[in-house]
């Protein structure tokens, strides 16, 4: 097996990289998908891996366009302060890469208000294991052109594909974001918070308090926050669900689970848990299409080996 | 083999679930797209074991299958070829679970878009909920088709298509296998794969929705605009001023001028392009927004400027917009309706490019569109008895089309690609994105039973015999 090791780059040169992606997956048995390093994957005893990066780099911002072209291996505060500068952003949780963002998976806490992060990906380019350069989606926010690809490479953790680049919808930044917190002690009232509240951006509830996110105008915020939220009072700081165990289970399922180990997200179901909690795995018939899926774009399993899924055995 | 087929068929439904008379035939052999195909029989299943056991029949008997929601689908995806099964899901038309806390609901796939809407605006406290796509075919199409094209509609600027309201969906797999797909569980978001697959990965016969609030305040304005290029601009204006209005929606001058004509709501029929402009959510949100958008407009140089003083007015000034496609019976008997997106800011270049396109074929074409998606919707209207016309506006769509990749768009924005784009596809692909295309859609559907020859040019559609209806076109 050759071991290469591409170097981040700081000008972008998207057909050397390209080439040079497409030869370690054609080239290697087994390759690792790595962005800054910020989700460690390989585990101690695994053979000594050869690594491949995606390019870095803004390539296309239209603000009038809300959309943005970036190389995947782009670090996210990259990319933060590029649309800050129109005062737009994308809501890309984590300290990585934009494309570690999105082959991870996961929302961040305030999807309930902005939206889920699967949505966010529009159009990306990607080199499957069979060292295919592909075209997925495209550069609009709107486009049913074909069958979505797209989807499939979010929270894909790279077992498809090495995203090269991407096209991503951007937001306008709210005018205002505030935090509140309150004591919240029982699922019924858990329930009277939630359906008082227009949109909140996000609910957490740990069982004795609960937090609430709301965004927009200042004075509508102000407004929601006297009305709706009594006993609540505003906190600086977000609940921190860094470091915790995640899994998404049926939102009523969720609330159960809240507890001071367990902090739940109220209509998303989303548990973060100090403890591991088993996930839900896909039904027989959903991990038949996924091993078909792994043995079209990844037939001889190259592509971040060491990871177990639904498609293995 | 045809009886056994049917008698096998019929075994496993309500008795008089299947019918293959020469009339059913005519019925369901086409969509609204008005390409039409050939069918063997059209079923009638009562409930998702039905929906398995003809998808099972069709298995066993290598018979090519095509669900069908309300046959509102604008590309013939849901045009039967090589004389399939049509699957009509329209008993399937129960609304299982709305559940208000956690803003879902679970129907089935023959639940008409609006029913639902109408259902949950009763349901909850603080006004109800909707589902938030919008497609103008709202009081007729399905849940479940609008989940096999992605639908979108006006409002869908701000909310997103179907997909991102489709939570999870039982399907029948191509193997005949009942599969959950949830966005949240399992290793690939099969989910969104299966959203926009035209049928082609399987039949959809629970879809698990969210549910959007009613808005509390909104505000509705209409601007007219002495040029098309104005108009045009004020849309990238109000985007890029950080806004993301409900729904930004355009119509020209002949498309105004037809609607007035239609519905009498004192249109400015002597403007070049009208903006219909939504913005909703809470108070002073809404305010805030509503004048920076009429600054904006009037920077634009608007014509008139109205304001929706309350409900009543609002319907009708979208009652203006949602009837356009109605209006034009008043100028011709016949329409052919594209559906491309641009970047917002090729808008102003594409519609030059689009208006001279049709004046060049001797055609007539009316602008009705989604302008904050960048999502054209050229509207050629015609009579069919003219001799050459179809040819005509054939030649006339395919370079609208063209167009529009040109700008760096794409080939459809809500419709789908079903027949009539199929061959389009290398437009925006190459061989490796449609074979990659390929490989998605047989790993849901080995076979390739389900709704096969759509979607995908021959020779990427996985072994599909390319097969175009004879004629087909309008």
């Amino acid at each position: 097996m050759r071991r290469r090791r591409c170097s981040a780059r700081r000008s972008l040169d998207l057909i050397v990289d390209l080439d040079e992606i497409r030869c370690i997956v054609a080239e290697n048995d087994a390759v690792h998908v790595r962005g800054l390093g910020t989700r460690p994957v390989a585990s101690s005893d695994s053979p000594p891996p050869t690594f491949v990066e995606a390019p870095t780099g803004i390539l296309e911002f239209q603000p009038e366009e809300m959309t943005v072209r970036v190389g995947a291996g782009t670090p996210l505060a990259t990319l933060t302060e590029c649309l800050a500068s129109s005062n737009q952003f994308v809501d890309l949780p984590g300290r990585g890469t934009v494309g570690g963002a999105l082959a991870h998976g996961r929302d961040g806490v305030h999807s309930l208000g902005r939206g889920r992060l699967r949505d966010t990906l529009l159009g990306a380019r990607f080199v499957d294991g069979r060292g295919r350069l592909v075209v997925a989606g495209g550069s609009t926010v709107k486009n049913v052109s074909g069958f979505d690809l797209c989807r499939l490479l979010v929270g894909s953790r790279g077992v498809l594909g090495v995203m090269v680049d991407v096209v991503l919808r951007t937001r306008p930044r709210p005018l205002c974001t505030r935090w509140f917190v309150g004591d919240v002690a029982t699922a019924d009232q858990v329930h009277h918070v939630t359906t008082s509240l227009h949109r909140p951006s996000a609910l957490l509830w740990d069982s004795q308090r609960m937090w609430v996110c709301l965004e927009g105008h200042p004075a509508d915020v102000e407004e929601e926050w006297s009305r709706r939220l009594p006993g609540f009072a505003p906190t600086e700081s977000e609940p921190d669900v860094r470091d915790r165990h995640r899994v998404r289970l049926d939102p009523r399922d969720a609330l159960g689970r809240a507890s001071s180990e367990c902090l739940v997200e109220v209509g998303r179901g989303v548990v973060h848990s100090v403890s591991p909690i088993e996930e839900p795995r896909a039904d027989g018939a959903s991990r038949t299409i996924i091993r078909r899926l792994k043995d079209s774009f990844d037939p001889d399993h190259r592509l971040n080996p060491h990871l177990v899924g639904d498609w293995s055995g | 083999m045809t009886d056994r087929f049917l008698s096998d068929l019929a075994s496993g439904l309500e008795p008089d679930a299947v019918r293959a008379s020469d009339l059913d035939r005519l019925l369901y052999d086409h969509d609204a797209s008005g390409l039409s195909g050939s069918l063997r029989a059209v079923c009638f299943p009562h409930d998702a074991d039905g929906v398995r056991h003809a998808v099972r029949t069709c298995i066993e008997h290598d018979v090519p299958y095509v669900a069908r929601g309300a046959g509102t689908g604008l590309a013939g995806g849901a045009t039967p070829l090589d004389s399939a099964l049509v699957i009509s899901l329209t008993r399937l038309d129960r609304i299982l679970e709305v559940d208000v806390a956690d803003r879902f609901a679970w129907v089935e796939p023959g639940v008409l878009n609006l029913d639902l809407s109408r259902h949950t605006t009763a349901t909850g406290s603080n006004g109800g909920f909707h589902f938030a796509p919008d497609p103008s075919s709202q009081q007729s199409c399905s849940i479940g088709g609008n989940v096999a094209n992605n639908s979108g509609g006006p409002h869908c600027l701000l909310e997103g298509v179907t997909s991102a309201h489709v939570l999870a969906c039982e399907i029948v797999t191509g193997d005949g296998e009942f599969a959950l797909l949830d966005g949240d569980v399992g290793d690939l978001d099969l989910r969104g794969a299966f959203v926009g697959s035209e049928g082609m990965c399987g039949i959809a016969t629970r879809i698990k929705v969210s549910l959007t609030p009613n808005p509390p305040h909104v505000a509705t304005m209409l601007f007219g605009f002495a040029s098309v290029d104005d108009g045009a601009r004020c849309v990238s204006a109000i985007i890029a001023a950080g806004m993301v209005p409900a729904a930004l929606e355009m119509m020209d001058r002949t498309c105004v001028r037809a609607v007035e004509e239609y519905i009498r709501a004192e249109l400015p029929v002597d403007a070049a392009a009208v903006l219909l402009v939504e913005t909703s959510g809470l108070r002073h949100q809404v305010a805030h927004d509503r004048d920076r958008i009429i600054s904006i407009a009037l920077e634009h140089r608007c014509s008139s400027t109205r304001i929706a003083a309350d409900e009543a007015e609002r319907q009708l000034l979208w009652k203006g917009r949602k009837t356009a496609f109605g209006a034009i019976a008043r100028i011709k008997p016949n329409y052919y309706l594209n559906d491309t997106v641009v970047p917002r800011r090729a808008l102003p270049a594409v519609l030059s490019r689009v208006y001279e396109i049709v004046e060049r074929h001797g055609l007539m074409v009316m602008n009705v569109f989604h302008a904050g998606d960048g999502n054209l919707h050229p509207l050629i209207v015609f009579d069919k008895r003219e001799p050459g016309v179809l040819e005509r506006v054939h030649a006339a769509g395919a370079e609208i089309v063209r167009a529009s990749i040109e700008a760096g768009g794409v080939l459809s924005g809500e419709h789908g690609i079903g027949i009539e784009k199929r061959e389009f596809m290398p437009l925006m692909f190459g061989p490796d994105d449609l074979q990659a295309q390929a490989d998605l859609r047989r790993s849901f559907d080995p076979r390739g039973l389900a709704n096969p020859n759509k979607v995908l040019p021959s020779p990427s559609g996985c072994g599909d015999a390319a097969a175009v209806p004879d004629g087909a076109w309008i």
